[in-house]
């Protein structure tokens, strides 16, 4: 029985029969005796180990008829260019995938065929991945045999496959290589063994030493993996892995393409985003923010005049020492609150002064040098220009210091918080803002809240936030409304929390919702007792829990809505309050 | 499978007036054993029309239609090529008749002229060798022929599993129906049976354990046995293949190892002299080591000693075991 324990994205780690998930199948054979840290073994004869096995059932030319718990259907091996002959193979449990469209969904590992020779196309191995998930749904197991290698099992997890075998670390073997994680490099090349692994400390470089150490160096990266699976930083280990191979590189940007499909598995929020290469641009925690503001996000309605600023290395950006002079300087202005701030950066683009708490705008470190690549530069202008043509602001004042923003007034003759450019910003804001009537404090905190609302849940944010008083001090606000509390905003998440009052306003609306079976809420909700979900939750989003429009709860949605429906095991919803 | 036949069919060129029907396809002279002894066999190479099934689709590893004349070849043609190609016969004692097809299949060779050269050949040489599929073998034509002359006919029975003649080969009949023919060709004369070693989809393994197998039944009836190992032809299933880097000709050390375990399962006469050995369309190892592979192996089919395989080894037979243990893993 699989269940799934931690989720990044498609990639996940779980418990195969008490078995870590992603892992590796040892061959065990006559010439390749049982290596002993193997947690699951693959053979294709009866082995007596009391270790998790999966045994072979050979070819439908000669099929052998082993029994075991988990079982590999004979097939007919047809490669790629036999695609008109495909079948499926199947018992009970597992699957040989040949024809991805005539796939059952109810069977537990599904191995994917032909791997070895697809993962030498990065777009059609993509393409096979991708189909094959969709098939299947998100809590099925994946088996790609014969391919990977320390340096490639990052992306091919974050891909969503499960389970490799020991034969490409064999064949690695045979030819020599030593493989690392940023590589491989013949034995014979190695002036010194890096390496301080049990077979490695033999000091030998017979076959044996050398597969027991690329054994030894596989391992050990799926622990590395399963931790930073559980930690949420697999992009970032995917992002430096894949440096090592141009294969690599081209599998994850091909990946990325397929944004639609994968969003909806990658959480609304983590501890942290580490940009650190072109691909992070494309990363979907960066996407979903900038199509979130192009499909969610309108300005607060009292800000008239558009303040562009550059970002800070400290998040939240005002709490920047940056910050807090610029933003002296449009409090100086005197009526500070049509003043709608900026902040432009990468690999966001904008945001939104009251959004910047949300992930990953809080959340992400990016090297800084000055200088903008043309990627960079391009997609920064795309979404001011978006901004500028969706909401309208009487003016726009530019105060980036970046010379390639040329939209409005530029207010920096030099650096953005030198004595000179400060003095400039509050002139110039003090000139417009004296048209305008002044914006109370609270009337502004108001708008900003509704934005985060609508943000978050889209438009039931208005329900939720219209009326309201915000009490509390940023980044922590209370959103009141008569007397009663809605819900908060907690600086760390960066999100609003419901109460039950604020779950309630969301049940009429029947938005980000989960539907359990007629049971009384008692711990969390499991996901065995799912009905139904609302497809725009996320993990992390904060959900309602209802039976028939009947508020039952509230909580932060653990699973995807489709792994909520489709899972029969695991928590699918943390419940914060029970009504 | 009709999918496959299709296959077969639309990867070969099947363009008629290619060739002269007046010109043979070739003649060569090799060693062959008769009663034990080594002597020289001459081999004539007929143009036919060409084999009735590769006509329709054919065998996924056999591109002899390629030397067909893919339309009927008169007699009198026939008769030309033979006597042209029988000016380089000097009194060999075995002469073969191949066609690229079947020699006893009337549409190919009449009747006439079966008995014509076959006559012909009875009082020139000692034994006559043609090839056959087994439905075109019967009793009566059997005992007209070795009358004639002292004829062995030899079948390609390539696999005695039946999932690998329909799926793999595509051979187009079944186990039973060469049983049928090797029982009748037994009665009247020799038989000799065409084993193939791994055809396409089988592991390197499973090609031995196909081979050996089918030595274990074709023996019986076979008083030699031909091993042959898949080789790459143009306009063939496996051409298609091994282009896409799809499938790998068997290793030499495979052959070897088929012949080591066959010779204690029959009393037949093992031989094999791969086609294009030792090159990447043909059975190979690591292309270093292949020469002495080889020769060891044209040795034991001349000779039938075993112990001409002790102490063959080179660095690459260890990937050929990894390979053996771990190719089937591969889906």
């Amino acid at each position: 029985m699989f269940e799934i324990v931690s989720r990044d994205g498609i990639g996940r780690t779980g418990k195969l029969d008490n078995v870590n998930t992603p892992n590796i199948l040892f061959a065990a054979s006559e010439r390749f005796k049982e290596f002993k840290e193997a947690k699951i073994l693959l053979s294709s004869r009866e082995l007596k180990s009391e270790k998790m096995k999966i045994l072979d059932n050979g070819s439908r030319f000669y099929p052998r008829n082993l029994k075991n718990d988990f079982v590999i259907p004979p097939d007919i091996p047809y490669p790629l260019s036999c695609s008109e002959f495909f079948e499926n193979y199947e018992n009970d449990k597992i699957v040989v995938v040949q024809d991805i469209e005539k796939l059952d969904k109810n069977r537990e590992v599904y191995v994917l065929s032909n791997a070895p020779e697809l993962v030498k196309n990065p777009k059609e191995f993509v393409k096979n991945v991708v189909e094959l998930r969709k098939k299947i749904g998100y809590s099925k197991i994946v088996y790609a045999p014969g391919i990977g290698a320390p340096n490639s099992y990052a992306l091919l997890v974050y891909l969503g496959i499960d389970l490799f075998d020991s034969v490409s670390l064999i064949m690695n073997s045979r030819k020599k290589y030593f493989l690392t994680n940023d590589g491989k490099t013949f034995l014979e090349h190695l002036k010194e063994n890096p390496c301080r692994c049990p077979a490695c400390l033999d000091e030998k470089s017979d076959f044996v030493h050398l597969l027991h150490h690329n054994y030894y160096t596989a391992l050990s990266e799926f622990k590395n993996i399963r931790n930073r699976i559980k930690n949420g930083l697999l992009r970032e280990l995917v992002e430096s892995r894949i440096r090592t191979e141009p294969l690599l590189v081209s599998m994850l940007r091909l990946f990325d393409k397929h944004y639609d499909f994968q969003e909806k598995y990658f959480p609304v929020r983590k501890e942290k985003m580490i940009i650190l290469s072109k691909e992070s641009l494309l990363r979907p925690g960066v996407k979903r923010f900038q199509s979130r503001l192009k499909e969610r996000y309108l300005k607060p309605e009292s800000k008239k005049i558009l303040l562009l600023l550059p970002c800070s290395a400290k998040k939240p950006y005002s709490f920047s020492i940056s910050h807090q002079l610029l933003k002296k300087a449009v409090f100086k202005s005197g009526n500070q609150n049509i003043v709608h701030e900026m902040i432009v950066t990468s690999p966001l683009g904008i945001v939104p002064r009251e959004l910047e708490l949300f992930y990953p705008a809080q959340n992400y470190d990016i090297p800084v040098t000055g200088e903008w690549d043309a990627d960079e530069i391009k997609m920064v202008n795309e979404m001011i220009d978006w901004l500028i043509k969706n909401n309208k602001y009487d003016e726009i004042i530019n105060h980036t210091g970046y010379s390639f923003v040329d939209a409005g007034v530029n207010t920096c003759p030099d650096k953005p918080v030198s004595q000179e450019s400060l003095k400039k910003l509050e002139e110039t804001l003090s000139g417009l803002v004296k048209n305008y009537a002044h914006v109370k404090r609270e009337k502004i905190a108001v708008e900003n809240m509704l934005n985060r609302a609508v943000f978050q849940f889209g438009s039931p944010g208005v329900d939720l936030v219209k009326g309201s008083v915000i009490k509390g001090r940023y980044p922590d606000l209370r959103i009141i409304k008569n007397n009663k509390q809605i819900g908060m905003l907690i600086g760390d998440r960066g999100m609003i929390s419901l109460t039950i009052k604020g779950g309630k306003i969301l049940a009429d609306k029947r938005k980000y919702f989960v539907e359990i079976d007629d049971f009384k809420l008692k711990g969390d909700v499991f996901a065995v007792g799912v009905l139904d979900a609302d497809h725009d939750i996320r993990i992390g989003d904060d959900v309602i829990i209802i039976h028939k429009n009947v508020l039952k709860g509230v909580g932060v949605a653990v699973m995807s809505p489709e792994e909520m429906m489709e899972s029969k095991r695991g928590v699918a919803v943390k419940v914060r309050h029970k009504t | 499978m009709k999918q496959f036949e299709e296959k077969i069919r639309n990867l070969r060129e099947y363009q008629k007036g290619k060739y002269n029907p007046k010109q043979y396809v070739s003649s060569w002279s090799e060693k062959e054993l008769i009663d034990g002894k080594i002597v020289d066999a001459f081999v004539i190479i007929l143009r036919t029309r060409g084999c009735s099934w590769a006509l329709k689709s054919g065998c996924s590893v056999c591109g002899y239609i390629n030397d067909a004349a893919l339309e009927n070849v008169s007699d009198k043609d026939l008769f030309y090529q033979f006597s042209e190609a029988m000016k380089k016969f000097n009194a060999q004692k075995i002469v073969k008749i191949f066609t690229s097809g079947s020699f006893l299949d009337e549409n190919e060779v009449s009747k006439v002229m079966q008995e014509k050269i076959c006559g012909t050949l009875g009082k020139k040489t000692k034994k006559v060798i043609v090839e056959s599929r087994p439905d075109f073998v019967n009793e009566e034509k059997m005992k007209k022929l070795s009358h004639l002359c002292n004829i062995e006919i030899a079948v390609g029975l390539e696999s005695a599993n039946d999932n690998v003649l329909e799926y793999s080969i595509n051979k187009g009949f079944k186990l039973k129906d060469y049983i049928r023919a090797a029982k009748t060709v037994k009665n009247v004369c020799s038989l000799k049976t065409y084993i193939l070693l791994k055809p396409p989809f089988l592991t390197e393994k499973e090609g031995i354990k196909d081979a050996i197998n089918t030595v274990k039944i074709a023996g019986k009836y076979s008083s030699t046995i031909s091993l042959n190992p898949v080789n790459i032809q143009k306009n063939t299933f496996v051409e298609f293949l091994w282009k896409r880097n799809e499938y790998r000709t068997p290793w030499l050390w495979s052959a070897v190892e088929v012949l080591k375990e066959s010779k204690k399962l029959t009393d037949a006469h093992l031989m094999c002299s791969p086609t294009g050995g030792g090159t990447r369309r043909g059975a190979h190892n690591c292309l270093r080591c292949d020469k002495k592979i080889l020769s060891a192996v044209q040795d034991f089919s001349l000779t039938q000693n075993l112990s001409v395989f002790d102490n063959l080894y080179c660095e690459c037979k260890e990937e050929w075991l990894d390979m053996l243990e771990v190719e089937g893993f591969q889906c």
